[in-house]
């Protein structure tokens, strides 16, 4: 598997693709590239590996079955992740266990013998993480870690910029004093190319924002491909 | 307030790493399979390319 970053270009390959329509194969690529963000920011709010996945897949099912609706050109990735985030929430009490269309449930990846999961392995912040209020987690995944702009997270999770922001500050402020309480903080992890707050901030100031306040994101943004 | 920073630069490393791990780990086969399967599913209804 190729090395995935998250502002990779994944929408195209000139990653201008505004006015050129995506054929079928093209967005299958397109989708097929972003499953491991995507599976990502859903292990981020269900935490369980499998139940991730589950809803994933669903998500994926459903972008692919409504790839109509998707405007070319536009933020793949934030309309994937938005799919996804609103399944988790519609469907939270499903457990994303047995997808209708999926006749495969029973040959699902074992869990994973030997890789961590963020069950077993569960640092502090992983903890602490899991204590927090959904949206709060999920602004803060979505901007702390997927690398996204506020406007574009806002656009994800159907809220302002400004409550995306202050759940960002509230869910670093609450990690901050559960991993106050709970004593230092687990190891240097490895050190994967510097500073990754500034690399944050980095991206942050690169992330160009959606120029609509539409809440679906569909403008012609190009904040994945840089 | 160093500390704080610190801590909150810890944690901004600590979001990254996670997720990312979660990033780098192979793609399960039957997302691969899932858009294929979808398709045979549905005959088709969306059309081809």
């Amino acid at each position: 598997m190729k090395s995935h970053n998250f502002d990779e270009p994944s929408m195209s390959a000139s990653g201008e693709a505004a006015a050129i329509p995506e054929t079928d194969e093209d967005f299958r690529r397109d989708l097929l590239d972003l499953i491991p963000f995507l599976r990502a920011f859903s292990r981020s709010l269900c935490g369980d590996r499998e139940l991730a996945d589950d809803l994933a897949q669903e998500a994926l099912a459903k972008a692919w079955q409504s790839r109509e609706t998707f405007r070319a050109g536009s933020n793949l990735k934030a309309w994937l992740f938005t799919i996804l985030r609103n399944q988790f929430y519609s469907d939270r009490r499903r457990a994303w266990r047995q997808a209708p269309w999926d006749d495969s449930a029973a040959e699902r990846v074992p869990i994973a013998r030997g890789e961590q999961t963020w069950a077993v392995q569960l640092s502090d912040t992983a903890r602490a993480l899991r204590g927090l209020p959904a949206e709060q987690r999920e602004a803060l995944i979505l901007v702390g870690a997927g690398g996204f702009s506020y406007e574009d997270a806002a656009k994800i999770s159907n809220c302002a910029v400004g409550t995306v922001k202050s759940r960002v500050a509230r869910a670093r402020k609450a990690l901050s004093a559960a991993l106050e309480g709970n004593g230092p903080l687990p190891s240097e992890p490895r050190p994967a190319g510097g500073d990754a707050t500034n690399e944050i901030m980095a991206q942050l100031d690169r992330l160009a924002p959606f120029d609509s306040a539409e809440t679906v994101p569909e403008s012609a943004d190009k904040t994945d491909s840089t | 307030m160093i500390a704080a920073r610190a801590r909150q630069r810890a944690i901004g490393r600590e979001l990254r790493r996670m997720y990312d791990e979660v990033v780098q780990e192979p793609v399960p086969d039957d997302f691969l399979d899932l858009l294929k399967k979808i398709d045979e599913t549905k005959g088709k209804k969306d059309g081809t390319s």
